[in-house]
This record gives structure tokens, C-alpha cells and sequence, in this order.
């Protein structure tokens, strides 16, 4: 089960790991979510906030709901490479600002990565 | 009509206030934590809703009428204390309260035995405290109330079974139900619930959705708990 940061909303996080999930090709064999009450239980969060998560990633444009169906991710071919992008792209943006706080240049950044293994 | 609805709701123990004019809207289909040190008046508000006392003043009303027999009918509530014969097997502890409630369900029961593994078998007195503790949550659980009290689930029980008792309030709880739990492990309630309340001397100290004051404020329950209570 998830850890969470109990200082930011529950069901951000939920949606990160859902999108995770989703990038890593979790949905591809099976576009249908689980029920509101079935990801409340495996998430371990209250169904009000599960219910927030799909209506969020529908927003989003990442799944759909059909009436009296379920929830299914959303048919674009594009969209587990277009979401990978996205997070790519946060997570670089937040680690060059927090490396350009410590003072490293660009190039300075480069030389630290390519040290890395 | 608001399922639980307080104005001025007040209880005075001969000459110590336990509740203050408190003003409290209740819905159904919502997680309530009902958060506060030990003499905040949690177990007495709980006990007005559940008519197992009266208010010395203020209104109380659930489903727009005053608390009654009628009520109790509708409200669940699971005290601190053992409340359950302690002679009785565990499957014979079902079919007692089936006798007392008619929203009672057998098979929920039964099923969340199974779901915490309790034997059905044994008697209550043999039961270890955290077992316990697991089979007055069951109890309450299996009841269709629309307004679910739990008070102090978690307290002095090991990590596991407090786990388990909290996976078990989100999976099995009657839909519709208002959910009320009080606690003071605020860390460990915090992800099921939907709505705050703090409880400071018989006053409420603060009330809000949770997701919106970590979205709207950057803070947890339990840091918001820290900025009241703390010194």
C-alpha cells in the first residue's frame, strides 16, 4: 500500500500513482478501473476521496465513466507516452530548480549525473 | 433535513461543563473524526446522540426528532467499555443482537469475524484485549444504522489490529451511514476521513473537510491537532 504524506491531499497522490501505474501499462490488457469502493479499500482511503480521484482524472481526460458500467481508461494511443512526458517533465523541472538552489550549473548538473551509476 | 443536527447543544456535569453550546450539521456518506484530549467531551457528545443521556440545554435532532427510542433505532454506538456478555460464544453474540436490532445482519457479522479472524467457537471472556477490540468494532459494523459511532477504536491495541480495525471501518461500513470516530492517534485515523473536528474543553475548536486543509493550507490533521492543542 501506499505511503502517504498526510500534509498534502490524499487523493493527488492517489492520482500519482494511478498515472504511475497507468505509464507503466497497468490498463493495457484492462481499460476498466475498479469500482469507487474497491480502490477506497485497496488505497486504504476514505470512498469520498476514491470517488474525487476519477472525477479528477476524468478531468483530466485520462479516463471516462460510463453509467451503471464503471470506469474505463481513456482510448488514446498517445496518452501513456503523453503522461509519461508530463511527469518526466515535472520531476526534471523540480530537480534542476532544487540542484540550481544548491548553486550547480547546467553543466555542473551534467558532470553529477554522469558520475551517477 | 440534515441527518444529526446540534444547536447550542450543552451538558454540564453537576458543576463541570463537558459540552458548550455546541453547534454540529451532520450528513450521511461521511468519515467524522472526532479529535481532542482526554476530558474534550468526545464520549459525551456521543452519548447524547445515542440517547443514553439527556442534555442539561440546547436541541439535538436526528432526522429532524429529538432523540428517543425511536433514534436508537437508527444509531449505532460503540462505547469504550466491554459491552458484550461475556458467557456467550462468539457466534451466539450474532444472534443476541440480531433479537435487539432489527438492521442488525447476520451474515456481515459472521463475515467479519472471518475477515479478523476471531473463531467463532470461543467465548467472549476468552478473548485477548486486541481480540476484543475487534469483535465490539464487528458488532457495531454489522449494524445498517445511519449514524455509526465508534468510540476510541484503536486505544490500547497493538499495530496490527489497529490496521486491520481500520481497514475493516473503510471496508465494511454501511454506505450511507455517518461514520463518527473518536481518537486520539489522529496520524492513523487521518486517511479515511473526511471531516475534522476538534474538540477543546467542550467547545469545537475546529471543523473542516481534510483534503481541503491539506490542499488549501499545507497541513495535516494531526499538525492542525499540533496548532490547537500544542503550547
Amino acid at each position: 500500500m501506499l505511503t502517504y504524506d498526510n500534509n498534502q491531499p490524499m487523493y493527488k497522490q492517489v492520482i500519482d500513482d494511478i498515472k504511475k501505474r497507468i505509464v507503466n501499462g497497468d490498463f493495457s490488457h484492462n481499460p476498466q478501473f475498479p469500482s469507487t469502493r474497491e480502490l477506497a479499500i485497496a488505497y486504504g482511503i476514505n470512498p469520498n476521496t476514491a470517488a474525487r480521484v476519477y472525477k479528477e482524472l476524468e478531468l483530466q481526460h485520462i479516463c471516462y465513466s460510463k453509467k451503471g458500467v464503471g470506469t474505463f481508461l481513456m482510448n488514446n494511443l498517445k496518452l501513456e507516452e503523453d503522461l509519461k512526458r508530463t511527469m518526466a517533465d515535472n520531476l526534471l523541472n523540480s530537480f534542476l530548480s532544487n540542484m540550481s538552489d544548491l548553486g550547480f550549473s547546467k553543466d555542473e548538473i551534467i558532470e553529477e549525473i554522469k558520475k551517477e551509476d | 433535513m440534515s441527518l444529526l443536527k446540534t444547536e447550542k447543544l450543552t451538558k454540564i456535569y453537576q458543576n463541570r461543563m463537558a459540552l458548550s453550546s455546541i453547534n454540529l450539521t451532520l450528513e450521511s456518506k461521511k468519515v467524522y473524526g472526532l479529535l481532542g484530549p482526554n476530558g474534550s467531551g468526545k464520549t459525551t457528545l456521543m452519548k447524547l446522540i445515542a440517547n443514553l443521556m439527556q442534555p442539561t440545554s440546547g436541541q439535538l435532532l436526528i432526522n429532524g426528532e429529538k432523540p428517543s427510542v425511536t433514534t436508537r433505532a437508527t444509531v449505532a454506538y460503540m462505547p469504550t467499555e466491554s459491552f458484550i456478555y461475556k458467557s456467550m460464544k462468539l457466534v451466539d453474540v450474532g444472534n443476541f443482537y440480531s433479537d435487539f436490532f432489527e438492521d442488525f445482519n447476520q451474515e456481515t457479522y459472521l463475515n467479519l469475524l472471518d475477515e479478523m479472524e476471531l473463531p467463532k467457537q470461543i467465548k467472549v471472556s476468552a478473548l485477548s484485549s486486541g481480540m476484543s477490540a475487534k469483535l465490539r468494532v464487528a458488532v457495531t459494523l454489522s449494524r445498517k444504522a445511519q449514524i455509526i459511532m465508534l468510540d476510541e477504536p484503536l486505544n490500547g491495541i497493538d499495530l496490527l489490529t489497529r490496521d486491520c480495525i481500520i481497514k475493516t471501518i473503510v471496508d465494511n461500513s454501511y454506505e450511507e451511514a455517518a461514520i463518527i470516530i473518536s481518537s486520539h492517534l489522529v496520524e492513523l485515523l487521518e486517511p479515511i476521513l473526511d471531516e475534522a473536528i476538534l474538540l477543546d474543553k467542550g467547545k469545537i475548536v475546529y471543523m473542516g473537510n481534510v483534503e481541503n486543509l491539506r490542499e488549501n493550507e499545507g497541513i495535516s490533521v494531526a499538525n492542525k491537532y499540533r496548532e490547537v492543542f500544542g503550547s
